[in-house]
């Protein structure tokens, strides 16, 4: 047998390299039509994060709210009982804000992802860590309302992870890369937009928004106001995210 | 564009402060408005501002059961996102994508408001705010659709389109009807105003008074000014260029809020959000036709 | 509230709206200005509302707050 040559062509690797970041420096038309202008990025070759003033303000946004959510105390319930002449205060358990709490920063953590990918395959995962994150904060919770509601949207959050890779997949078997900057110079074809509408899909079903949402509003009947606000926040983030992507990749 | 290019602190600071007066003032007109419509005297039109002011200096307390110290912070995360929409939108000419965030950052800090007190009325708002929240997130990214017709989302952008080839308003209506749905949903008294209604209450303000409600009222003003100002240059940015002329129109469009609001009864929060979703399909249809 | 929160709030009115006026003063670049008037502007409005607060309550009203008297049931 033959043996194959494995070495790698540097001078062509180099050579996409320098188109690469000749096609990022001048002709990023969709993003900046969007997003304003680029104030950095970091070429690795194909998948570039890039900074505009949208997701510099989303990013504070995110991280400051991730802050004051991980420092906030769960709010008190009162609580009185028909025959009982007391007003008792319950709030949520330590072990268990401990657990939520950590499942808050970690969505904290996965919506700056979102927020800042250049890549939609890196969205795609970031997106379903907010999810996993999500169901994690409701997890700890002892109701069954709140529980079933909770295990009705991971189910939900299962069914969208589908569609949500399926399309990235799609975009990548039609395209060869995953790079929003160069999906934004390309033009639409109908394989790309199937690809965007499964995308779309699946975000919302990860975030729960609009159809998905039945779950979400009999979830968040739960204690415990800063980890639950977490959930609205990520879904919203990853809302206004996901219209910009739909954009670029139109 | 249209305003001098010098951004200095001082400059962009008497612009806030011009847009929370000239937003108090129209919020008392709105009231006023109504009052007349309904057949009652009213109250003044500095009526809002002094509201404002007067909750500015009461005594603050902050309930027992209050998660801290997001109770406090949530409110001030809502008048800082506001005070960026207007320095992105009406000094920038930034990216609208910034103003949609800054809506759904608004959502959530209602969200935040209701749950941070640990009152049930204030939860059952927040309650509704999430269900709101589906209905309006839709309409917000109808102005995305903007974007296939304009090919960009800048603001100063959009102006330039509607500069050369006429204002969006008579090109997509019926987008311009949804983004209207969306700023009369933050109006007050306004038929998808479930997030506040007077049947719980009122809603996630519930347990908020003193000086954190006044800060409250505030980022409130700034937001429905910065709506308004959204709306008429995205779909007027054509016709409507000086100061004035948009003073001129933003009074206009919140004469037509009062109307709409005094002869409307507060939808179920069910029928608030199908209202809204019709409004955001019909805007969709409205950009498939063209 | 007591007399040191009082202070304590004067304080933290003082503090946050210093870099309001370092920015009045100072020609700083506009991604600073931005963040100072969009971090600084909400929670020094915060503050000096309490500061304002804690003078509108004159001595009178105090006194007459303090005669109330709960009978409880």
């Amino acid at each position: 047998m033959e043996e194959r040559n494995l070495t790698i062509d540097l001078d062509l690797f180099d050579n996409i390299y320098r188109n690469l970041s000749v096609i990022w420096c001048i002709k990023m038309n969709d993003i900046v039509d969007i997003n304003g202008l680029i104030i950095g990025h970091f070429p690795f070759v194909d998948i570039v994060p890039y900074i505009t003033p949208f997701s510099l303000a989303l990013v504070a946004t995110i991280v400051t709210f991730t802050v004051f959510l991980a420092i906030s105390n769960p709010e008190y319930r009162s609580i009185t009982r028909f025959k009982e002449d007391v007003v008792r205060k319950e709030t949520v358990e330590k072990k268990e804000a401990r657990f939520r709490r950590f499942m808050t920063i970690l969505c904290g953590v996965a919506l700056i992802g979102v927020v800042t990918t250049g890549d939609i395959f890196n969205f795609a995962l970031f997106v379903s860590l907010t999810g996993i994150s999500n169901i994690g904060i409701f997890a700890g919770i002892k109701d069954t309302h709140v529980l079933d509601a909770a295990f009705q949207y991971g189910l939900v959050l299962m069914i969208c992870s589908l569609p949500l890779f399926g399309g990235v997949a799609l975009i990548l078997a039609n395209t060869g890369t995953l790079s929003l900057g160069v999906l934004g110079n390309l033009p639409s074809n109908q394989i790309i937009n199937v690809g965007r509408t499964l995308l779309l899909i699946g975000a919302v079903g990860e975030g729960a928004l609009a159809p998905f949402f039945a779950t979400k509003v009999e979830m968040i009947r739960a204690k415990g106001a800063p980890f639950i606000n977490m959930m609205h926040l990520s879904s919203l983030m990853v809302f206004t995210r996901i219209i910009e992507l739909l954009l670029i990749l139109g | 564009m249209y305003y001098p290019v010098n951004f200095n602190l001082i400059y962009i600071l008497l612009e806030i402060i011009t847009a929370f007066i000239f937003g108090g003032l129209l919020l008392g007109l709105h009231r006023k408005v109504m009052a007349r419509i309904q057949g009652r005297p009213g109250p003044p039109i500095v009526q809002h501002l002094l509201h404002t002011f007067k909750f500015y200096i009461k005594e603050l307390s902050i309930p027992n059961t209050s998660s801290m110290p997001l109770y406090v912070a949530i409110v001030l995360a809502m008048d800082a996102v506001w005070i960026l929409a207007l320095i992105v939108g009406p000094i920038l000419g930034g990216s609208f994508l910034i103003i949609i965030m800054c809506y759904a950052v608004h959502k959530v800090a209602e969200h935040g408001i209701g749950l941070a007190s640990g009152s049930p009325y204030t939860k059952l708002g927040s309650t509704r705010a999430v269900l709101s929240a589906t209905a309006e997130m839709p309409l917000i990214a109808v102005p995305a659709l903007v974007f296939f017709k304009t090919d960009t989302l800048l603001l100063d952008g959009i102006i330039n389109y509607q500069i050369v080839n006429g204002s969006l308003f008579t090109q997509l209506p019926l987008v311009a009807l949804a983004m209207f749905v969306l700023v009369l949903s933050k109006t007050p008294y306004s038929p998808f105003g479930i997030v506040w209604g007077k049947d719980i209450v009122s809603g996630y303000k519930t347990e908020h008074f003193g000086v954190i409600r006044g800060v409250m009222m505030m980022g409130e003003i700034l937001a429905f000014f910065a709506l308004l100002w959204c709306f008429i240059t995205i779909f007027f940015g054509g016709i409507i260029t000086a100061p004035l002329a948009y003073m001129v129109a933003m009074t206009g469009i919140t004469v037509i809020l009062a109307f709409i609001c005094a002869l409307t009864p507060m939808v179920a929060p069910y029928h608030a959000v199908m209202i809204q979703w019709i409004f955001a399909i019909l805007a969709v249809v409205n950009v498939l036709l063209i | 509230m007591g007399k040191e929160n009082e202070i304590k709030n004067k304080i933290l009115a003082i503090v946050t709206s210093i870099p309001l006026l370092l920015g009045i003063f100072l020609n700083l670049p506009l991604a600073v200005t931005i963040a100072i008037l969009v971090v600084f502007v909400p929670i020094s409005t915060y503050y000096v509302g309490l500061v304002l607060m804690a003078r509108a309550k004159n001595k009178e009203d105090e006194e007459k707050r303090k005669k109330i008297t709960f009978t409880g049931y």
